[in-house]
């Protein structure tokens, strides 16, 4: 059974947020404080961590390095702030994704269902629905409903396939240029942003308003299946 | 010499005019030399070389002495002459290197640079005064000086050399010989770092004020960002929780999930209550309807609102106190906010007591606590509004308006609210009003 670790100083959300991850079957233990946080994680129960960033006694990022120092279980971070820094700081650090506060249950349950999801490593190839197009990463074929096919270069294979193999995850721009160039700098910051606005193109149904290829600002891209 | 000549040679002769030629010439430099040379083989040949008192000379060897003299005197006294200018420009050139190791020196210890560059402009070349002038368009305008009688355009001075680009050193004294042109000109390069530096400094100094003002709005922003998104993030969660189709919730589960949006609804209501109400007060638009009200009957709706079922509140209110001359919705927004500050510092074993009292025409209310306590430096501060004692949000905490609120709305209402230390550690809030008398005292509104 999955072990959720939830920590949050709210106690009403604190309580909601564990008695839905408990409805659906998770193991839950609740945290309060950084500290109790940190003493839970310690023990190694726990499959994913569910972290609010504003904690009272330890700032979120200081547990978020404490446990990435031993641990690699997914870690989701709760933000109350609408800028960036502080979730890019946190992704940075290590953690696996985020959510901004307020934030609806189906969105969490669904982020906290794709960090528990397996890699899917030694698997089929999948097939994927993009649009009108079926993406079959295994042949390597992009077709679309009515038999065409459509043409991906090697670069934009690459890309498609690092955020089709991690689906509904945050894959950050560190993580794909990593992947694409073999190291997470590079000096022209549209590089992504050009490879991703072309696969948008070739293969959503409105890439001015894509519906799968999604764009996190400042953070990276998400395969919404 | 010429009693003497029988005793000594023509050699020896010779050889005195040499010397007279060698000390010509470290006085007087080359040229002098090389005339007191010519003459002196002219006066050897006239006294010396016989036929005496003749300009003609009769044996060969005397001729190949004078000659000789001519020379060596002409070789030494140029030999002199050089090694004399070296010396000199050896000497002129440690001067140089130590002014300039000065000058150094006087940059890198910063601020003051550029007065004490110029002071050394003016000491190095012996100036009356140094002036640091700048143009954009338009006539010049000084940007430092030093001396009496400072030149204030390029053309006031005796020599000028230019710094930077529209800046110009500019020196007046006397007119500057042309090898200390090489040393002003590294002045000059001095000068542009230390104008740089200073204008650099200055620009930080103005931004820093700016950068202060930022910092608060963007923690500002942070803190009531925060303060609202924290109850709606849980109103939100309980309530779509609620919705989701695929769980089916027990009743206790559904009351908990109901009471918690409820609760954070009240908790954003307040929130919000709290910021109109600063703007009102901002804006000067508070409605006060100042009648008499009884501390007691207005506590006790506060102390519903602030911490209900709470057992920690120790309230000591006299049955003989007097009314106060007060508007009851304001005041219980004042006690109540007093009473949630001090329970959100109090430790959790201690209780937060609210006593009041008459004293000389007024009522004192005071709300003890016995948490950390405030700073005597800070007493006022804290009514200041955003002001939160810590920077991470402590539980339940606000992002610090409900004092800056008790202290609005009883300033409204005529009263003060001062912060006192408890005795033994602690805060205590004082809110003192005026005793309702039968007629109501100018001043306030009704």
């Amino acid at each position: 059974m999955t072990h959720v670790l939830i920590v949050e100083d709210e106690r009403p959300l604190l309580r909601a947020l564990a008695m839905n991850v408990l409805a659906r079957g998770y193991e839950v233990t609740e945290a309060d404080t950084g500290a109790k946080a940190l003493a839970a994680a310690a023990t190694g129960a726990h499959d994913v961590m569910l972290l609010d960033l504003g904690l009272p006694d330890v700032s979120g990022l200081e547990i978020i390095r404490a446990v990435r120092a031993y641990a690699t279980m997914p870690i989701i971070v709760l933000s109350a702030r609408t800028g960036s820094g502080d979730k890019v700081a946190a992704l940075d650090l290590g953690a696996d994704d985020y959510v901004t506060k307020p934030f609806s249950i189906d969105e969490l349950l669904a982020r906290l269902r794709a960090a528990t999801r397996r890699a899917s490593t030694g698997e089929a190839d999948p097939v994927v629905q993009i649009g009108d197009v079926t993406v079959d990463l295994g042949a390597k074929t992009a077709t679309t409903a009515d038999g065409g096919r459509v043409h991906l270069t090697p670069t934009e294979w690459h890309l498609l396939e690092s955020l089709l193999r991690a689906p509904g995850k945050l894959v950050t721009g560190r993580t794909l240029l990593t992947q694409l160039r073999g190291t997470p700098d590079h000096t022209d910051p549209s590089y992504l942003r050009i490879y991703v606005g072309q696969l948008r193109r070739k293969l959503e149904r409105e890439p001015s308003r894509p519906r799968h290829l999604i764009t996190e600002p400042g953070m990276g891209y998400r395969f919404q299946p | 010499l010429t009693t003497t000549r029988s005793e000594i040679s023509l050699a020896a002769d010779v050889s005195i005019y040499l010397l007279l030629v060698i000390v010509t010439s470290m006085v007087g430099g080359f040229y002098p030399a090389l005339l007191a040379a010519i003459a002196g083989s002219l006066l050897l040949n006239y006294y010396f070389a016989p036929p005496i008192h003749t300009f003609t000379i009769a044996r060969g060897e005397n001729i190949l002495a004078l000659l000789t003299f001519l020379l060596a005197a002409a070789l030494v006294s140029r030999i002199v002459d050089t090694s004399a200018r070296r010396s000199a420009q050896a000497t002129r050139s440690r001067a140089e290197a130590e002014t300039l190791s000065a000058l150094a020196g006087s940059l890198l210890r910063g601020e003051q640079a550029l007065p004490a560059l110029l002071e050394r402009v003016q000491e190095t070349f012996a100036m009356q005064s140094v002036s640091l002038l700048t143009r954009s368009t338009g006539p010049w305008s000084v940007l430092a000086t030093v001396g009496t009688d400072a030149p204030l355009s390029p053309s006031d001075g005796d020599c000028t050399t230019e710094v930077d680009e529209g800046q110009m050193l500019v020196l007046r004294g006397h007119r500057l010989p042309a090898e200390d042109q090489r040393l002003l000109t590294a002045f000059a390069a001095q000068v542009a770092v230390a104008y740089r530096q200073r204008a650099l400094a200055e620009a930080a100094r103005a931004i820093e004020p700016l950068a202060e003002s930022e910092r608060a709005r963007t923690a500002l922003l942070n803190a009531v960002s925060h303060d609202l998104r924290t109850p709606i993030a849980s109103a939100k969660a309980a309530v779509s929780s609620l919705r989701s189709a695929d769980v089916v919730w027990s009743a206790e589960d559904r009351d908990e999930l109901l009471a918690s949006a409820d609760d954070s609804l009240d908790r954003l209501t307040d929130l919000v209550t709290n910021l109109l109400d600063l703007s009102r007060l901002q804006a000067g638009v508070l409605p006060v309807l100042a009648t008499r009200v009884g501390v007691d009957d207005v506590l006790a709706r506060a102390l519903d609102h602030a911490a209900p079922g709470s057992a920690k509140i120790d309230v000591d209110i006299p049955t003989d106190l007097p009314d106060v001359l007060a508007d009851a919705g304001l005041l219980e927004r004042v006690l109540a906010n007093l009473v949630q500050n001090a329970l959100r510092y109090a430790p959790d074993r201690t209780s937060v007591r609210v006593a009041a009292s008459a004293y000389g025409g007024y009522v004192e209310v005071r709300v003890v606590d016995h948490g950390p306590g405030i700073a005597r430096a800070d007493a006022d501060a804290v009514f200041s509004a955003f002001q939160r004692r810590d920077d991470t949000p402590a539980h339940g905490a606000g992002v610090g308006l409900g004092l800056a609120i008790a202290r609005g709305f009883t300033d409204s209402m005529g009263g003060s609210v001062q912060a006192e230390e408890t005795p033994g550690g602690g805060a205590t809030l004082v809110v003192r009003l005026a005793i309702a008398t039968d007629t109501p005292p100018a001043g306030v509104d009704t």
